[in-house]
């Protein structure tokens, strides 16, 4: 392992002293056959990448003088990126999650401006790319007044129940933060464990701190407070609230048993039916379904509010995987007649219908599990990104800092008091050494 | 007549051993002229493949580079202060460590173990062959297998404590307390096999009659294995050692598959390879400090060193000849 990691350091070190700068791009033109050179995130086999494929197909019947090399690099393109970005060869247009390309590309200054093609018109359409997809999460990345990503799919989270479950007992999603723990109270009393949770997965458990923050201090409380070099932030009493309210559903069992649950035991224990709900990406449906137990009706609520003067319902989290075309790449043009015609509503709809995911264009209907998590998109008044923005502005203080210590107060480790005072303790130790 | 000869003979002698001194030492010229030829290929390989990364890797270690860009910021030692003062590189440390010392400890006495009984087992080919399996099976699909066996809502383990009712025993393994010995109790049986047939090899090699010498002075089987197996099997052993210490500061995929989504593992499982690889390319998290992983990745190869230095003093014994 570590001579592979030293080969491929000293191999981009290599490639940084014969690379040079990179050069701009240049256009290719309209009848030069040209190869346009795609990396995206999915590997094969997955639905989104039978998706992409059928558009690649159709791309290639439309612009017969552009062929697609497509590589399906899989979750880890962005480190391939990296090496390609310092030799030169880059890829003309990759797809990831936006707020890692915003955290690596664009912060670095190695993505193409997009803005040229959000007022160009989709292929085969008169809707430009500002029409169909919702102002705030297409510009939810830009830099410097540039735009760099285009989404094709939202993701969101909130909290999943099956309906047929809440209809048998009686239970209406739940509004409240107080709602939700009395619907847990009545779960639990009936026996049913209220919520199933797979503890292995840092990430996953750190929703419920991050969400909390968001429905009582508001949005971007929780980001400003990571970015504190003080750490003096945390010593808000609403933080405290929420870690308490983290704490108490641990304590009090809501979140039972699941501390050793290792991914998808959790999940798969949730769509078997023996938890009721399952805070998570709008993912849910379409990694659990294959297990769901008999007559399953996959619905979700958006996550209870605190205080809705500062977070109410229609405060969507917005988490997108788009398009970028890195700095360097040889077919622009070429790559942005891609997006304009994967965007197209014809194309861009199997997001929904094969990959069971939600689409960026609103006017592409969500599968019918997902409906609700678009309807929340739709009438969203705010967006904020999915924590808060803290996983991909201060990436490895979330990581090194945020997720020890939610993990300690999640298994209950800690109690909320300390949870509140070592995080003012270690974010002035991390801010000091960086 | 004889003493002529004797001269004669000498002296042809002479001629001839001169004659058979100038071919040498011709075969030796053409010999040593081949030596940079044969050696080149494998020295340039070598040399581009691990000495010239590991010094690329020392040479990024002083700058703050997050790999995107072609612009380095030298910092001189600023990452190797950096480390002093991170909590998480120690505690990763602390944690390769254990593996290194508890693992390392319970694969060489299982291995102790398993050569003394399959030194005389009639079917230990077979026996072998079913302890090294974990060896070819990739590391994450043990990690997918192991996070089964111990799943506490589905996992046969606990399954089983619930059906012969020893519900004292159950727990949740991979919850915060116990989740780095389950992963530790996973790695000590993927490596017990290997290390275990590495033992069993320098065993098999001791002639038999050191074993009847020692039966007919009396000597028990556990007596045998430490007066004839063990001084006899030493250089091997301190061979497997310096291994297991290579393995055991490297290890990273059955550690980083338990995460099971493409995400990092939890930070109290980190070790210091898990740390490094997610502060140089990460998952999920975009981190991207090559710099700083680099300064990681030195350190770990000076502890590398170091440690195999000292265990080579430590096990340094007089070789005996078979």
């Amino acid at each position: 392992m570590t001579c592979t990691v030293l080969s491929a350091l000293a191999l981009s070190m290599t490639l940084a002293g014969c690379g040079g700068n990179v050069q701009n791009g240049t256009s290719s033109g309209e009848t030069k056959p040209v190869t346009l050179t795609y990396w995206s995130m999915w590997n094969k086999g997955e639905p989104q990448q039978i998706v992409m494929q059928n558009i690649i197909n159709e791309f290639e019947k439309q612009y017969p003088n552009i062929h697609v090399t497509v590589q399906w690099a899989g979750r880890q393109l962005l480190p391939k990126v990296q090496q390609t970005l310092i030799s030169g060869n880059v890829p003309d247009l990759i797809d990831k999650d936006e707020q890692e390309i915003a955290a690596s590309l664009v912060e670095s200054n190695q993505a193409t401006p997009l803005d040229s093609i959000l007022n160009r018109t989709i292929q085969g359409e008169n809707n430009t790319i500002n029409q169909v997809i919702p102002k705030q999460p297409l510009h939810f990345y830009d830099n410097n007044g540039h735009t760099y990503i285009i989404p094709y799919e939202l993701i969101a989270s909130g909290i999943w129940y099956n309906g047929s479950l809440f209809q048998k007992y009686n239970l209406a999603p739940p509004k409240t933060w107080s709602d939700f723990l009395q619907v847990a109270t009545k779960l639990k009393s009936l026996g049913v464990a209220p919520v199933a949770a797979d503890g292995t997965i840092d990430f996953y458990n750190a929703y419920w701190f991050y969400w909390l923050s968001d429905r009582i201090l508001g949005p971007g409380a929780f980001l400003k407070a990571a970015g504190d070099k003080s750490g003096n932030a945390w010593s808000n009493p609403k933080f405290l609230e929420a870690a308490q309210d983290v704490h108490n559903l641990v304590a009090n069992d809501v979140i039972s048993g699941y501390q050793g649950s290792k991914w998808p035991a959790g999940q798969v224990s949730w769509a078997q039916g023996k938890a009721a709900m399952l805070l998570m990406g709008s993912w849910a449906p379409s990694e659990t379904h294959t297990y769901a137990a008999q007559g399953f009706q996959y619905q979700m609520f958006p996550f209870p509010v605190v205080d809705p003067s500062v977070s109410p319902e229609t405060d969507a989290e917005t988490y997108l995987i788009g398009w970028s075309i890195p700095k360097g790449a040889e077919h622009i043009d070429a790559a942005d007649k891609f997006i304009l015609f994967a965007l197209n509503k014809s194309h861009l709809e199997g997001i929904s219908t094969i990959a069971q995911n939600i689409p960026a264009r609103m006017d592409i209907p969500a599968p019918a599990n997902l409906k609700t998590a678009q309807d929340l998109f739709k009438g969203a008044t705010n967006y904020h990104a999915v924590y808060d923005g803290v996983q991909s502005q201060y990436a490895d203080y979330w990581q090194t800092v945020f997720l020890t210590l939610d993990n300690k107060l999640f298994f209950n480790q800690i109690s909320p008091q300390d949870f509140i005072s070592q995080m003012e303790q270690k974010s002035k130790e991390y801010w000091s050494t960086h | 007549m004889m003493r002529k000869a004797s001269v004669f003979n000498f002296t042809s002698g002479a001629r001839a051993t001169s004659s058979v001194f100038a071919i040498s030492n011709s075969l030796e010229k053409s010999r040593r002229k081949l030596i940079i030829p044969f050696l080149l290929p494998a020295l340039i390989l070598y040399v581009g493949l691990f000495i010239f990364p590991s010094v690329g890797s020392l040479f990024i270690s002083f700058q703050d580079w997050n790999g995107f860009t072609t612009t380095m910021h030298f910092i001189g030692f600023g990452n190797y202060i950096r480390l002093l003062h991170d909590p998480l590189y120690w505690k990763s440390l602390f944690n390769t460590l254990k593996v290194l010392v508890f693992v390392g400890l319970a694969v060489f006495i299982l291995g102790f173990l398993f050569t003394a009984i399959l030194s005389y087992l009639p079917g230990r080919k077979i026996v072998r062959a079913v302890i090294f399996f974990p060896n070819i099976i990739p590391p994450v699909a043990l990690a997918i297998l192991w996070g089964f066996l111990f799943d506490p809502q589905m996992g046969p383990v606990d399954a089983f404590f619930r059906l012969v009712h020893l519900h004292f025993l159950n727990r949740q393994w991979f919850g915060p307390n116990l989740m780095f010995m389950t992963i530790s109790l996973g790695m000590g049986w993927m490596y017990t096999g290997f290390y275990t047939v590495i033992i069993l090899a320098g065993a098999e090699k001791i002639p038999k009659y050191y074993y009847e010498a020692a039966q007919l002075d009396g000597a028990n089987r556990i007596r045998q294995f430490f007066t004839v197996t063990l001084p006899l099997t030493w250089d091997v052993i301190s061979v497997a050692v310096v291994l297991w210490v290579i393995n055991a500061v490297k290890i990273f995929e059955f550690i980083y598959a338990f995460a099971g989504t493409g995400s990092n593992p939890p930070t109290q499982i980190w070790t210091s390879a898990i740390y490094m690889y997610v502060l140089a390319f990460g998952s999920r998290t975009p981190i991207y400090q090559l710099g700083y992983a680099s300064a990681i990745a030195i350190t770990m190869v000076l502890l590398i060193a170091i440690l195999i230095i000292l265990l080579r003093r430590i096990l340094m014994r007089e070789r005996i000849e078979l």
